[in-house]
């Protein structure tokens, strides 16, 4: 509670510190544009504004912001002209002037009809590879939450981790998604005994976009993310493109049902705030494998989302809200009782609350140069049951961030220098045993960001953490792009990362097994290293754009936790790794708008990761050899209909050795290759949206997902042998209503 | 098979309607920016009978191409006044231009 305060006072300080710098003689404002993006107002760079009388001209910044000196009186002349828009004339009455909006001009505006904002985006700017995932492709996928968000993405994967639970984790670059990390606008979020479900906790209608770095992360988030960093952005009060209310209703033939709404107000021109809820209610009892488990468990969840937004209108930003999620699931067998244990059930609850605060001071005179201070707190309870094994934890967390930044020479260098402050508390009983963990991390960090002209930068971040438990912690990430030209870009990255294994939390799953689980003693922090090569080439081919982005990357691990369920069928053995245990993932993505709105992306993954069990280096089970995917989008001319079609091939996995049954033959040590097919129509009406799909049309399931589904309390039973879909096709239909 | 399914539907969706015959009306409207643009054009799209509506934001005329037997000039400004911009001599709805963006709200449709 101390650092909140300790905190309060820093902004506070910083606050005075500010207001006393104020200048004056200086005309300050942004210019914006909606031609770029018609549903943002994004700041325009590079536009002229020319102050009459007199000939002083500035060019606007990254951001479209632009400072002039002036002499005079009220009322003063500006021109803002930029080459491609129309020139505007605005009388400015005082200092700070509102938005000015250029728009296109003729020639302009035939291009911004056609030429629509792809989307998934990659950025021509940016030297970090990062993979737009905008508004348009969240709705791609039927519904639900960020775990369904990457349908159409070829880089990011979501699997299943056990046959009961429902539990799923995203894989980036081959490997658990324990490896990259998930930040909410900016913030690690969902860490620990959060992370097994944390998927399930961001419904899809909340999301705005989601931004996928693969490779080593930027360093200002702290020293985890060895394959790549999430970023989800959610709805803001502040932003014209939020509907005043929102109301979503869906409901799946599996008896799955959501509702999603949102508030928001704007109270004036300087207080927003947003209220968001979202219900899940699923009781379907589907069983096509007929082994007497749920394919989904019955589920219910409420969430809420309230987040005020707060801008002085000159240099003072601030955010703060609160989010709370209570999600139960219910798996395992159901029906009638068939021998003496009773019925194998599973319980999952998890309930955590989220309180965050942002506080940005930003410099309109000097271009790039901000203040921005973070603090996070979340308190998470888990109560899981598997069988009869029970497993319970809660943890509580505070995260504090300070961050400077500011620009020279017209961005040419641009510095970030923050401190942050991590704590986390976790209480953890399994069955009897009892343990309690504390991290206390304080942290700094300086990036350092040099553009060369228009063709190079290179951005080099170096972090130093302090451990409780292990002491020092130096953090070292590079990123280069090269623009060889304005179509085609190289990148490359390479950088560490340390994490601290959660030896439950993060392997959740294995309780759903009969395997005994069996932990070496003195588990190491995990070391790894990162590394990347990136290229992008944006072409025009008939008139329409398109790109060609090629990934090739390398992580490499020094320490890591092996979770080994091949040595033998009936054990889980937890040990530190002693030989090598790598992953190479290489992408070849192609996205092109092969007829007037008719998008098509096409994608093919190839992941080698190789691990070090017991010595002897062996695939790592469960990981697809390689992965195909075909998307295609249409929208019709007058955009009243949308259409979305994907296929995926997902090649062979190794298999899990598990007890081998009579009833079956033989032990199979690979998985088929096996395609899925998602269809989604959306119908656009004047106040209201519907839509229909179906995922996994093709109602393609794994046969056996469960070994020994028949006893379950038995000494071979194991529901972690999932390579496959569990639940077959899914049908849907909802609606979006919105009131702009 | 898979590709059958991916060629059928990609036949459903070039699939053409056969168009009704059709009038153009040039309708001069009150329009400042991309957003009043994006509205009329949207809602327009909507309005029975018409088939496109397209916004020239230099000369504020509204090019509408619709099929007379299911409605007609008359309506189709009243449709544009209702949401808040002039239509040629119809003028606008003051209630829903109240309820317009910011920056439609320029007097005169002009900084």
């Amino acid at each position: 509670m101390n650092f909140i305060y300790r905190m309060i006072g820093t902004m506070l300080l910083v606050l005075v510190v500010v207001s006393v710098r104020a200048q004056s003689g200086m005309i300050r404002g942004t210019v914006v544009t909606t031609a770029i993006d018609k549903n943002l107002r994004l700041g325009l760079p590079g536009a002229v504004v020319r102050l009459l009388p007199g000939d002083t001209a500035v060019l606007t910044d990254v951001g479209g912001n632009y400072s002039i000196p002036y002499i005079g009186t009220w009322p003063l002349q500006l021109v803002v002209s930029f080459v491609g828009y129309k020139t505007d004339t605005i009388s400015v009455y005082s200092e700070s002037v509102p938005d000015i909006q250029l728009v296109g001009s003729v020639e302009l505006q035939e291009v911004s009809v056609t030429g629509k904002k792809e989307a998934v985006g990659y950025s021509r700017i940016n030297p970090l590879n990062i993979e737009r995932v905008g508004e348009k492709e969240i709705l791609k996928a039927a519904c639900c939450n960020l775990s369904e968000a990457f349908e159409s993405s070829p880089t990011v994967n979501v699997a299943y981790t056990d046959a009961v639970t429902g539990a799923k984790e995203i894989r980036l670059l081959g490997l658990s998604g324990i490896y990259s990390q998930l930040l909410t606008e900016a913030i690690p979020n969902y860490r620990g005994i959060a992370g097994a479900y944390g998927l399930y906790f961001i419904p899809g209608p909340w999301m705005e976009s989601i931004q996928v770095t693969k490779g080593t992360g930027s360093v200002q988030q702290g020293y985890e993310a060895t394959t790549g960093q999430i970023n989800v952005e959610f709805k803001k009060p502040n932003e014209e493109s939020v509907p005043r209310f929102f109301l979503n209703l869906f409901g799946e033939q599996n008896g799955n049902m959501e509702l999603n709404t949102h508030v928001k107000h704007e109270f004036n021109e300087h207080w927003s705030s947003i209220l968001m809820a979202h219900g899940n209610y699923m009781n379907g009892n589907q069983d096509l494998q007929d082994d007497g488990f749920l394919d989904i468990p019955h589920a219910q969840q409420v969430n809420l989302y309230n987040r005020w937004h707060y801008n002085s209108g000159n240099r003072l930003e601030s955010q703060f809200g609160w989010r709370y999620v209570y999600d139960l699931r219910k798996g395992g067998q159901f029906g009638v009782m068939n021998h003496s244990q009773g019925l194998y059930t599973t319980d999952v609850l998890n309930a955590r609350a989220e309180a965050f605060g942002k506080l940005g001071i930003v410099f309109r005179d000097k271009p790039g140069k901000s203040i921005g201070n973070i603090a996070q707190a979340t308190i998470h309870r888990l109560n899981a049951r598997f069988g009869i094994t029970t497993y319970n934890a809660q943890e509580r967390t505070l995260l504090l961030q300070s961050l400077f930044e500011n620009s020279f020479n017209n961005g040419q260098h641009h510095i970030k220098l923050g401190v942050n402050y991590r704590y986390d508390e976790w209480t953890e009983l399994i069955d009897t045993i009892d343990q309690k963990t504390v991290e206390s991390v304080p942290g700094a960090f300086v990036e350092y960001t040099y553009n060369h002209a228009d063709d190079f930068s290179v951005v080099i971040g170096q972090r130093l953490d302090h451990h409780n438990t292990y002491g020092f912690i130096y953090t070292p990430r590079i990123h280069a792009k090269y623009n060889f030209s304005e179509e085609f870009i190289l990148r490359a990255s390479a950088g560490s990362s340390f994490r601290v294994p959660n030896i439950f939390a993060d392997n959740l799953s294995m309780l759903a097994s009969s395997r005994q689980i069996i932990v070496a003693p003195d588990i190491l922090p995990e070391r790894a290293w990162n590394f990347g090569f990136n290229a992008t080439w944006h072409f025009m081919l008939n008139d329409k754009e398109g790109a060609i982005n090629l990934d090739a990357y390398r992580s490499v691990f020094s320490s890591q936790l092996i979770v080994d369920r091949v040595t033998a069928y009936n054990e889980v053995l937890l040990y530190n790794l002693q030989g090598a245990s790598y992953s190479n993932s290489g992408q070849v993505a192609v996205d092109y708008e092969v007829l007037d709105r008719l998008n098509v992306r096409l994608a093919y993954k190839r992941d080698d990761v190789k691990v070090a069990y017991n010595d002897s280096l062996q695939r790592k089970p469960l990981i697809p050899y390689d992965r195909s995917l075909l998307n295609l989008a249409y929208l019709t001319a007058n955009e009243h209909w949308r259409f979305d079609y994907t296929i995926v091939r997902e090649g062979r996995k190794r298999l899990l050795p598990t007890y081998v049954d009579p009833t079956f033959d033989s032990q199979a040590t690979q998985s088929p290759v096996f395609i899925t097919m998602n269809i989604q129509v959306t119908k656009v009406f004047r106040k209201f949206e519907a839509y229909v799909g179906s995922e996994n049309l093709l109602n393609y399931y794994q046969e056996h997902p469960i070994v020994n589904a028949d006893d379950p309390f038995g000494p071979s039973f194991d529901a972690t042998n999932v390579w496959g879909p569990i639940d077959g096709r899914r049908i849907y239909a909802g609606i979006r209503y919105a009131i702009k | 098979m898979k590709k059958l399914i991916i060629v059928s539907w990609l036949a459903l969706l070039f699939s053409v309607s056969i168009q009704a015959q059709t009038d153009t009306l040039k309708i001069k409207t009150s329009s400042v920016c991309e957003n009043c643009k994006r509205t009329i054009e949207n809602d327009l799209s909507f309005e029975k009978g018409v088939k496109a509506a397209t916004l020239d934001l230099d000369s504020n005329l509204i090019t509408v191409v619709y099929n007379p037997k299911k409605t007609t000039p008359e309506k189709i400004r009243q449709r544009i006044s209702d949401i808040g911009y002039d239509a040629d001599d119809v003028k606008r709805n003051p209630k829903a231009f109240n309820k317009l963006p910011d920056c439609c709200k320029s007097p005169d449709g002009h900084h």
